[in-house]
């Protein structure tokens, strides 16, 4: 217990330092905040069963979905833009065979209100992914080093890919300079004009040292963008 | 309420990659050692057959269509949003620095236990009201009603390897069901401090002390609060003298909690069906209605422990220096079957509010779950009531959100310079609100207020080009310009 308030203290610390303020939520919420079409390893996994009332709940699996939903809730009474963070437990449900845990604490830190493009948004359209597959690729994607890659080309082809498009965006995603994107993207559109505005704000920040480029992290995902009276509202996910 | 306009939620999956490593579960492997009443499935490792994921969300020929989904919390359960949980960090935070002067040890466990851990057929309302369900492999588990048990799991778990007394305490969330007719909430956060391994009442003293720490703490003095306090053995005693046999006595206790909410007929119903007879149930109501200790004294006679460890509380209360915050009251025993000595009761003078907290002694309950007894004490303090209280007493603090420094470009070209600037300032561990994208300077005030903010630096390119920052203090609004090295 004292090494994790000694972590927790830290993640408050810094949070605090950065100006975010602290919030938090039910462990337990209503089953349907998780369950959406492209997450089907979120489902397998999740720690779900029905109450004494025959309400089908479950134990979170992750914070930033009661974020969104506190959010929405407080509609026009938060100004924009929101910074806030929280530790809170997460479970999931996994067979004790594997010996794996079910619950783990996270620390979280959201922007909301703050515009941004996901790099791998642009990426997609610019290989004719359509809108609606966005959620499903980018799970598979998120695969690419923990399965066998012809099941990666599988999946992509199912999620109506054509094979050509498959291979160029396997190829642009292995991609790990700026520069090298920026030949394939094309100079317009603005992903490549956020990364180097991100690169350029790290070094500012005194992190460059920390951060690569890499076109295969697939950090926000499946994404479904809360579709809120304006579009100002959009998560984005640190 | 959904917003005006909006098209109901749907949210960005925070997708956590490979967080859970794959290495031994922390907990413990249970054997079945809960006693004779544990329907155990459990086991030690079986995995029995998962039940399958739930159904994806019927699809619709519009893929982009979007789920209503409530914004509520779950029924009886509640939101923190940043005001709510600056409270909840404030009180927290005094019941943890309250148990460090103390010199207890922090510890925790998890939400959710197996069911048996609970089950103690005593007709508690805490077991009516149990939090349970069968997991995904069908396997009887509870959301905790209360932290006690988890932590005599800990101690028997620690078996020899922890040194005695141990003095340990928890902030943990607990659950009950119940049915949301009745408005009430179905969690809450409780503030345990417990006592292994001292059979003495000074144990008991000690507790009650760091309870009135606390109050004294939050401003809410001996006229606002007190506690009532008695034993358990009382009642042991005399259901021995009228041969009721031991293993009802818990039964008996949790119907004798319940004087003030039903009527005495049918406690006195309750307690014939329990085992007594009616000469012993009218003794024991008259027992019961006493208020002095020298009244019990003369109707207990002078032998038995229940009256020397009464003796001893108050006098030790009076070393402590907390003689004005307790009371002996005969009809406090305490809802959960376990208790076996001194049990407390916070109580609010004017007799608007339920227990703010409560407690006893336990000396029995760790071979209740296959260990060795182990003398135990300790207490239960909700979060709910006493907020109710500081609220009735004008003591709920003002918290609000507080930042130093707000830092700011004036132009886009500048984002990078003004992170540069918060970065410097929080390498210090200030606390920084940084600007993300330009905004009107009015807006910028607003926000400034808004945060209370000490001071406003604001990144401009005239300044920049020299070097410098201007720096507004805005409670004095004097404004100056500062070189970036001399910033601090």
């Amino acid at each position: 217990m004292r090494l994790r308030n000694w972590l927790f203290d830290h993640f408050r610390d810094v949070s605090r330092t950065f100006g975010f303020e602290e919030v938090d939520f039910p462990v337990l919420e209503s089953e349907a905040l998780f369950i959406r079409k492209a997450g089907e390893e979120i489902r397998d996994k999740l720690y779900c069963f029905e109450d004494r009332g025959n309400r089908r709940v479950a134990l979170r699996p992750e914070l930033t979905a009661s974020l969104a939903r506190l959010v929405i809730q407080k509609g026009k009474s938060v100004s924009l833009p929101l910074k806030w963070f929280a530790v809170g437990q997460c479970w999931r449900y996994e067979r004790m065979t594997r010996g794996w845990r079910r619950e783990h604490y996270q620390w979280n830190m959201d922007i909301i209100g703050v515009p941004g493009v996901a790099v791998l948004q642009e990426l997609l359209r610019s290989y004719s992914v359509p809108e609606n597959s966005f959620g499903r690729v980018c799970v598979i994607i998120d695969k690419i080093e923990k399965i066998p890659v012809d099941a990666i080309k599988k999946g992509l082809m199912s999620a109506g890919i054509s094979d050509f498009a498959v291979e160029e965006l396997l190829q642009a995603l292995s991609i790990k300079s700026l520069d090298k994107l920026e030949e394939v993207l094309g100079g317009e559109g603005d992903a490549i004009t956020d990364l180097k505005q991100l690169s350029s704000l790290a070094e500012k920040f005194g992190y460059s040292g920390w951060i690569e480029f890499d076109a295969s992290i697939v950090r926000v995902l499946p994404m479904t963008l809360a579709l809120c009276s304006r579009s100002e509202l959009c998560c984005l996910n640190a | 309420m959904l917003p005006k306009g909006s098209s109901a939620a749907l949210l960005a999956l925070h997708y956590p990659t490979s967080i859970f490593c794959p290495r031994n579960s922390p907990f413990l492997k249970l054997r079945p050692v809960f006693g004779p009443r544990a329907s155990l499935s459990t086991g030690g490792g079986r995995t029995g057959a998962l039940t399958p994921p739930p159904p994806p969300p019927p699809s619709s020929s519009s893929s982009d269509e979007v789920q209503k989904i409530d914004v509520n919390p779950p029924k009886g359960t509640r939101d923190f949003p940043p005001e709510d949980m600056r409270l909840r960090n404030w009180l927290f935070g005094h019941f943890r620095d309250v148990s460090r002067t103390f010199g207890f040890e922090e510890v925790d466990f998890p939400v959710l236990e197996s069911e048996a851990l609970f089950i103690r057929k005593a007709g508690e309302e805490i077991r009516d009201q149990l939090y349970c369900f069968e997991d995904r492999g069908n396997r009887r588990v509870a959301l905790r009603p209360e932290l006690t048990p988890s932590l005599a799991r800990l101690v028997i778990q620690k078996g020899k390897s922890v040194s005695l007394p141990l003095k340990w305490f928890a902030v943990g969330q607990c659950w009950r069901y119940e049915r949301m007719t009745r408005g009430r909430r179905r969690e809450h956060y409780q503030w345990n401090m417990d006592i292994i391994g001292v059979p003495g009442v000074v144990a008991e003293a000690e507790l009650i002390s760091s309870i009135v720490t606390f109050f004294k703490k939050v401003g809410i003095t001996s006229s606002d609060v007190g506690f009532k306090v008695s034993s358990r053995k009382v009642l042991q005693e005399l259901l021995r003298s009228y041969s009721v046999p031991e293993n009802s006595f818990g039964r008996v206790c949790v119907i004798i909690d319940k004087i003030e909410k039903i009527p005495v007929d049918v406690i006195k119903k309750d307690l014939m069906t329990a085992g007594m007879s009616d000469l012993a149930v009218e003794e024991l109501l008259q027992v019961l209605a006493i208020k002095s200790l020298d009244k019990l004294e003369e109707v207990l006679g002078g032998k038995g422990d229940a009256i020397t460890d009464l003796k001893q509380l108050f006098f030790l209360a009076e070393k402590f220096g907390y003689s004005d915050w307790i009371e002996f009251d005969a009809s406090i025993v305490r809802g959960l079957a376990y208790y076996t000595g001194i049990v407390f009761e916070g109580f609010d003078r004017e007799g608007k509010l339920r227990a703010i907290c409560g407690g006893g002694r336990y000396d029995k309950l760790l071979s209740t779950f296959g260990g060795e007894d182990l003398p135990a004490c300790g207490f239960g303090f909700g979060d709910a009531v006493i907020v109710e209280l500081l609220k009735e007493k004008g003591r709920l603090p003002e918290l609000n959100h507080q930042v130093v420094s707000m830092v700011c470009a004036l132009d886009s070209d500048l984002q990078g310079a003004a992170a540069a600037v918060a970065t410097k300032l929080r390498e210090k561990g200030e606390s920084v609100e940084l600007i993300l994208g330009v905004k009107p300077l009015k807006w910028v005030f607003k926000r400034a207020a808004r945060i209370n903010a000490e001071r406003l630096i604001l990144v401009g390119p005239d300044e920049w080009q020299k070097g410098t920052v201007s720096v507004k203090n805005l409670s004095s609004e004097e404004q100056y310009e500062v070189k970036l090295e001399e910033l601090e």
